[in-house]
């Protein structure tokens, strides 16, 4: 769903405010879903984008229409949709649970109104509670708040009262993301620039630090590198079936698909999106087919950013991934349980490294 | 007919434009058609390309119509201009009777044009000085024509202005090639005697040679024989070279050109080799054949083991083409199975890796290179090492010994002081010095072979602006108090790094190779401690500190796929690195080895 009111200063999706294109976008969708490959019974339905909050109640039904009319989902599918702070109305939730919706994640990002304006965002911390309470309010009993951290103006002590004035409210699953400056975004070009000052490692490092240390303490799941919930039960289905390397299937403009050997990929720009799908019944503009060692590479690398990690026998045998293994366990950054490597909250702080250093 | 015959070789100092001068004799011959040229012609390695330096001699034969209306057949000889190169040099020279020597009108006369000079002069032959690059600003041609006249002690009345690169003068080059160089004095009904300068390989048709006939005659069918070698060979097809092989029913005395004759290998053909028919041979060989003896030594591993085979191959055709390389089998408990090589200097070693890597696609590990060193051990044995994996038990070493040499090093005289203090520096003893020329200084020295062949050329040049040349030979072993270093990379020996050293040098070494090892070697998950050591006891530590962070805060199904070609090409990268227990040491840290002698 690409989407949003506006462009923050920090996001690289390919998402548009350009909203006189939604009727198009639905057309197109409509159409990409009867051309799509099956892929059997779904477990989970996610509605990321851009801001799917923001489509009226009336597309939302056609597009729920539409999925629910060509595909197959299981009966206690995870069904999430993205929303921002300023369109969760108790009346949209209601209408949304209506639907099947039983999980929002709410784009967050700070409790605190410097921080918010420095994100370039358009909500206010005390609105950004308030949703979190009308969503409870109208029923959700699975809501997930995004969080952005480590970035010039914040500190360690605001951002861990960001973090323990959230936990105390009814929210079961948290994302904290380290902010990620990207080219071509606007803070890629302050950056460029000059203008944007960026956190060191050791700096982005104590963050992280902070972060895990605040979870434990609060009694939560670290699951992912940057996902915490308060229970296993919270865990993100949607995104654990991405890091288990499992199949799924991606609608509308730069959505990514993967059928367990394939991946492919949509058209970024929405209007060329739309067109590709006209022409052809499908928006993709590229596809690969990967070997069995492409595969088992990712298998590994997505399963130790996991706190599932990976199974012992996954990675390689020889004398140096032995060696490598001994030295990562003595240095803490990983643990063997059950047969199964896996990361630390050191190890989940270098956890692009680890998978060539198992690998041979 | 001898006398439409011209040989000669153009010398110069670097950058002087020798490159653009053959270029332009090439192009104003017509031989090229213009479409098919492009610059530095004779250039034909992408190495000397890059480096802008020669490091094979080229030859081509121009067919050039002089004004007196006669067409004359030029064999231009071109040379490498680098001391680890001399001997290419001087057999070029040798299958000459003159050279152009080209002075660069803006910088003047420079050291390394007067060594080539006094080779050349050596050889009895004709020098014509060119003055090039007449075209631009700051060219002070008065001043270069002093400098020939009381540096060179030639006349500068005689010099030719040119320009290569605005095509300036090169007609009056070669009209002086053909009215001053004489032409050659041979003999083509005497006994066959053909100098060997010069063999490349051609995977079709075995070696191709490249020889001067001085006496005689040599045409396909011919049974010669390689006087140096022995060896026996019947000639398949002679021809002379215009960037391509031009056939010809036979080369006669004078002139210059290759033959075929079904060889092989290296070992057959050596450069400075003279070639005779076995039934009528020739009394004696030409002078000045010498068995090149190797003195700088290091070991070439592939960078994945089971590319040894792959390193052989490429070792044996390349030896073809570089006959002063020598190597023999060689194997380190961290690096597998490669080859010892034995080179003429590191710039000699710098080359052979490079197209090693380049012409033959291999991926080398290059151990610290060393000289070779001679230990009477107990019970009176004599081990002679190359290779510091080879060294004693220090228990059983009565004494050791080191080659030493003796160096001429010639500059301006207000270098002295310079000169000096480098060779000081570099354990030298014996000093004397004498002015050969007015306002030159020849500096006479004794020093460990060790110590020059790293990058005492490179240092020379850098003391003296440039001006400085050297020359040397072996003066036999001297008693030196050696040590073996060792590197440790977390506490494990990484043997390809070890070096023998005097004990003098093995603090400063190891403390330089451990920071050159830091800053080559990437951080990792953990602290890396990297150590020398001599005999056990650590003299030197470096530490690299672990990472901090390393992960992207996203990874979600759209983000995998990137997510895998960052990781793919990681992977090639591993591919040139070396695992040490669980560290992995790329490929470059073992060339930074070779820069740890550097001040």
């Amino acid at each position: 769903m690409p989407f949003c009111a506006g462009r923050c200063p920090y996001c690289d999706f390919a998402s548009t405010t350009d909203l006189s294109l939604i009727p198009a976008y639905l057309e197109a969708v409509k159409r990409e879903v009867e051309t799509s490959p099956d892929f059997g019974v779904f477990d989970t339905l996610y509605f990321g984008g851009g801001t799917p909050g923001i489509l009226p109640e009336q597309e939302m039904e056609t597009l729920f229409g539409v999925l629910r009319s060509r595909f197959c989902f299981s009966r206690d599918a995870e069904v999430t949709v993205e929303m921002n702070p300023e369109c969760v109305t108790k009346r949209r939730v209601v209408f949304l649970r209506s639907l099947g919706v039983n999980r929002l994640s709410i784009g967050i990002q700070s409790l605190n109104d410097d921080e918010l304006r420095f994100l370039g965002r358009r909500h206010t911390a005390r609105q950004a509670l308030e949703a979190v309470f009308r969503a409870h309010d109208a029923g959700c009993a699975n809501i997930s708040a995004d969080l952005i951290c480590g970035f010039d103006g914040q500190t360690i002590l605001s951002w861990t009262d960001t973090l323990s004035r959230l936990v105390g409210e009814p929210v079961s699953h948290l994302s904290a993301y380290q902010l990620t400056v990207k080219e071509g975004t606007p803070f890629g070009n302050m950056r460029d620039k000059g203008q944007l000052c960026l956190l060191s490692e050791d700096e982005e490092a104590a963050f992280f630090e902070a972060t895990c240390g605040f979870f434990r303490q609060a009694g939560w799941t670290h699951y992912e590198v940057s996902n915490y919930c308060r229970g296993p039960q919270y865990a993100c289905r949607h995104n654990i079936l991405y890091w288990r390397h499992q199949p799924y299937l991606g609608i509308g403009p730069s959505a990514a698909s993967f059928d367990g050997r394939r991946r492919w990929r949509n058209a970024e720009d929405v209007s060329d999106y739309c067109r590709l799908v006209e022409e052809k019944g499908s928006g993709r503009i590229s596809e690969e087919c990967l070997t069995d060692e492409q595969l088992h590479l990712e298998k590994v690398a997505l399963a130790l950013r996991t706190a599932e990690g990976v199974a012992e026998e996954s990675v390689s045998d020889t004398a140096r991934t032995r060696r490598a293994l001994e030295h990562l366990e003595k240095e803490g950054i990983v643990s063997r349980r059950a047969g199964r490597i896996v990361p630390t909250e050191k190890g989940f702080l270098l956890a692009d490294g680890l998978p060539l250093l198992l690998l041979d | 007919m001898n006398t439409l015959i011209r040989n000669f070789s153009i010398i110069a100092h670097v950058d002087h434009g020798k490159s653009t001068l053959a270029d332009r004799l090439i192009q104003c011959t017509g031989i090229i058609p213009q479409r098919d040229f492009r610059e530095q012609m004779l250039d034909t390695m992408d190495i000397e390309r890059e480096r802008g330096i020669t490091i094979k001699s080229q030859t081509i034969n121009l067919p050039y119509v002089a004004h007196d209306g006669k067409t004359y057949s030029l064999n231009l000889i071109d040379t490498p201009g680098h001391v680890d190169f001399s001997y290419e040099v001087s057999r070029a020279l040798a299958a000459c009777e003159g050279v152009l020597l080209l002075v660069d009108a803006s910088q003047g006369v420079e050291a390394q044009t007067v060594a080539t000079l006094f080779a050349a002069l050596e050889h009895n032959l004709t020098v014509i000085p060119v003055i090039n690059k007449i075209d631009l600003s700051n060219a002070d041609i008065d001043r270069v024509r002093e400098q020939i006249e009381k540096e060179l002690g030639l006349d500068a009345s005689q010099a030719i202005l040119c320009s290569g690169k605005e095509g300036i003068g090169i007609t009056e080059v070669l009209e002086a090639v053909v009215r001053r160089i004489p032409p050659p004095s041979g003999d083509a009904r005497a006994a066959l005697r053909a100098l060997v300068f010069d063999a490349r390989y051609d995977p079709f048709r075995g070696t191709m040679v490249l020889c001067r006939v001085v006496d005689g005659t040599l045409a396909p069918g011919d049974t010669i024989v390689l006087m140096a070698t022995g060896r026996v060979c019947t000639v398949e097809e002679v021809g002379v070279l215009r960037m391509e092989c031009k056939k010809r029913p036979c080369l006669s005395a004078g002139e210059v050109g290759y033959f075929f004759a079904g060889l092989k290998g290296v070992a057959d053909v050596r450069v400075g080799d003279t070639v005779t028919h076995q039934c009528l041979p020739a009394s004696c060989p030409l002078p000045g054949f010498k068995e090149m003896k190797p003195v700088v030594f290091s070991s070439l591993y592939p960078v994945n083991p089971a590319d040894y085979d792959s390193l052989a191959d490429a070792l044996a055709k390349y030896i073809l083409n570089d006959a002063a390389l020598t190597y023999q089998k060689d194997s380190s408990a961290a690096l597998g199975h490669g080859f010892r090589c034995g080179f003429h200097g590191l710039l000699h070693m710098e080359v052979v890796v490079e197209r090693l890597e380049r012409e033959f696609g291999q991926s080398l590990i290059v151990t610290a290179p060393s000289v070779r060193y001679r230990f009477l051990l107990a019970h009176g044995e004599i081990a002679e090492i190359d290779n510091p994996q080879h060294y004693p038990d220090p228990a059983l070493i009565e004494a050791a010994e080191e080659p030493f040499i003796r160096a001429r090093v010639r500059a301006p005289q207000r270098y002295l002081g310079s000169i000096l203090h480098l060779c000081r520096d570099r354990r030298g003893e014996g000093f004397s010095h004498q002015y050969p020329v007015h306002g030159h200084v020849e500096v006479t020295v004794e020093m460990p072979l060790a110590e020059v062949v790293f990058d005492f050329y490179d240092r020379l040049k850098s003391v003296t602006q440039g001006y400085g040349s050297f020359d040397y030979e072996l003066a036999g072993w001297r008693e030196s108090d050696l040590v073996k270093l060792d590197i440790l990379v977390n506490g494990e020996r990484v043997d390809a790094l070890s070096s023998v050293v005097h004990r003098q040098r093995a603090y400063q070494r190891a403390s330089r190779l451990c920071e050159q090892l830091k800053a080559a070697i990437p951080r990792h998950q953990f602290e890396i401690a990297i150590q020398g050591a001599v005999g056990g006891k650590v003299i030197s530590r470096a530490t690299i500190p672990p990472m901090r962070k390393d992960v992207l805060a996203k990874c979600y199904g759209g983000d995998v796929t990137r997510k895998r070609k960052l990781l793919e090409k990681q992977k090639e990268g591993k591919k040139k690195m070396k695992a040490f227990g669980a560290v992995m040491i790329p490929q470059e840290a073992f060339l930074a080895v070779l820069k740890a002698h550097e001040e």
